[in-house]
C-alpha cells in the first residue's frame, strides 16, 4: 500500500560501504597518518605532511630559535664589554624564553609552556653568571656555574622527553642540549679571548644548531598533534 | 519511502559517515594524547554500533534515542574543543578546520533527524512493521 518497506532502512552493506568511503575521504584530506613516516627509503621519512599550517609553525619555531642565538650573540658582546645596552639587550633575550615557552602552550598547555619559560629563562641567567665568572677569571664560580648550565639542560631535557616521549628521546634531546651549550660557551670564550674569527665561526656554528633544534621541536609537535595542522 | 522512513536512513548514513571519519583520525589523535584517541575511537565504536542497530531495528527508540546523545555530545564537545578546550579529552582549544566542520554538519543534521523520528516514533514504528498508524481522529 505505499505505507512501508518490508525490508530493512538501508542495506548494511551500503552502510559499511559509506562508513568505508568516508574513512578514506577522512584520510585523504587529513593527508595519511605517517604516510611519510612509513615511506620506503625516502631520506625525509619524518618529516611530517606539509600544509599552510605546517608550514607557519615550522617557520614561526625557526623564528624563535634564531631570535635565541641572535639575541644572546648580543647579550654576550654587552656583558662582555659592559655596553650600555646590556639590560635592555638581556631583556629582549628574555622575553624570547617566554615566546619559546608561549609557543608550547596551544600544545601541552600553560603550566608546560610556564615551565619550559622558566627553564629557559634559568638557561640564560647561568649563561650571565658563567661570562661574569670568566670575566673575573673566578675559577670556582666558572665551574659552579657550568654544573648549574649543565644540570639546567638536562632539566630541559628531560621535560621535553616527557612531553613528547615518541619524538623526544631523553638521551638525544640531552646532547642536543649540550652542544647548544658547548657552541655557546666557543663563542662567549672567542669574545673574551678577542678571536674575532673563532668569534664569528661559532656563531655560525650555533645559528646552523638552533635551527636544528627549531626543526626538531616544530617536527615532534607536529608529528604529535597532526589534528592541529590540517 | 515516508519521509519518517527518509529520516531513519539520513540518522543511518550520519552514523556511519561519523563513524568512518572518527575511526579514520583515531591513530592521529592517539598522538596527540591517550584520552582524544580514546575519544575518538568510542565516538566511532559507538557509531558503527547505532547504525548497525538502526539498520537491523530501525524502530528501536533506544538506538535513536542513544543516536541523538553521542551526535548531541559530539558537536558540543567540539564546540568545547575549539574555544576554551575539552577537560582531559582535549585540554587546549584547536583551530577549526573544514574537515571537522564537514563532519559536524553532517552530525546536525542526524541528530535533527533523529530528534524528529523521536517524535515521530509512534507512526515510525507501525510503518517499519508494514502497518498504517492508528488514525487520531477515532
Amino acid at each position: 500500500m505505499g505505507t512501508s518497506r518490508a525490508s530493512r532502512p538501508i542495506p548494511l552493506a551500503l552502510t559499511t560501504l559509506v562508513a568505508l568511503f568516508s574513512a578514506l575521504v577522512a584520510l585523504a584530506v587529513s593527508g595519511g597518518h605517517d604516510a611519510a613516516a612509513h615511506g620506503n627509503g625516502d631520506p625525509h621519512a619524518d618529516s611530517p605532511i606539509v600544509t599552510p599550517r605546517v608550514v607557519a609553525f615550522h617557520d614561526e619555531m625557526r623564528r624563535l630559535w634564531e631570535d635565541h642565538v641572535t639575541w644572546t650573540r648580543l647579550a654576550i658582546i654587552s656583558l662582555t664589554t659592559d655596553a650600555p645596552d646590556t639590560e635592555a639587550t638581556v631583556g629582549r633575550l628574555l622575553a624570547n624564553q617566554t615566546d619559546i615557552g608561549d609557543a608550547i602552550e596551544p600544545f601541552y598547555g600553560e603550566a608546560a609552556g610556564d615551565e619550559l619559560t622558566r627553564l629557559l629563562r634559568e638557561h640564560i641567567l647561568i649563561a650571565a653568571d658563567l661570562i661574569a665568572a670568566a670575566r673575573a677569571a673566578d675559577e670556582a664560580a666558572l665551574a659552579g656555574a657550568e654544573s648549574r648550565w649543565t644540570a639546567n639542560a638536562d632539566e630541559i631535557a628531560a621535560f621535553l622527553a616527557a612531553a613528547n616521549p615518541r619524538s623526544w628521546d631523553f638521551e638525544e634531546m640531552k646532547a642536543m642540549l649540550h652542544e647548544h651549550l658547548r657552541l655557546t660557551a666557543d663563542e662567549a670564550l672567542a669574545r673574551l679571548q678577542g678571536d674575532w674569527a673563532a668569534d664569528v665561526a661559532a656563531y655560525d656554528q650555533i645559528h646552523l644548531q638552533a635551527l636544528g633544534m627549531a626543526d626538531m621541536l616544530s617536527n615532534g609537535i607536529i608529528k604529535q598533534f597532526p589534528a592541529r595542522f590540517h | 519511502m515516508s519521509s519518517l522512513e527518509l529520516r531513519g536512513d539520513v540518522v543511518i548514513l550520519a552514523c556511519a559517515v561519523s563513524a568512518g571519519i572518527h575511526g579514520a583520525l583515531v591513530t592521529d589523535h592517539f598522538e596527540e594524547g591517550a584520552g582524544a584517541g580514546l575519544g575518538f575511537a568510542a565516538a566511532a565504536a559507538l557509531l558503527a554500533a547505532f547504525a548497525v542497530a538502526l539498520t537491523l531495528h530501525p524502530a528501536s527508540v533506544l538506538a535513536l534515542i542513544g543516536v541523538a546523545a553521542v551526535f548531541a555530545v559530539l558537536l558540543a564537545g567540539y564546540a568545547l574543543a575549539t574555544t576554551s578546550g575539552l577537560p582531559v579529552l582535549h585540554p587546549h582549544p584547536e583551530p577549526v578546520d573544514g574537515l571537522a566542520l564537514a563532519t559536524k554538519a553532517i552530525e546536525a543534521i542526524g541528530l535533527l533527524a533523529a530528534l524528529h523520528a523521536l517524535q515521530r516514533k509512534g507512526p515510525l514504528t507501525w510503518a517499519h512493521h508494514g502497518l498504517r498508524a492508528p488514525s487520531r481522529s477515532r
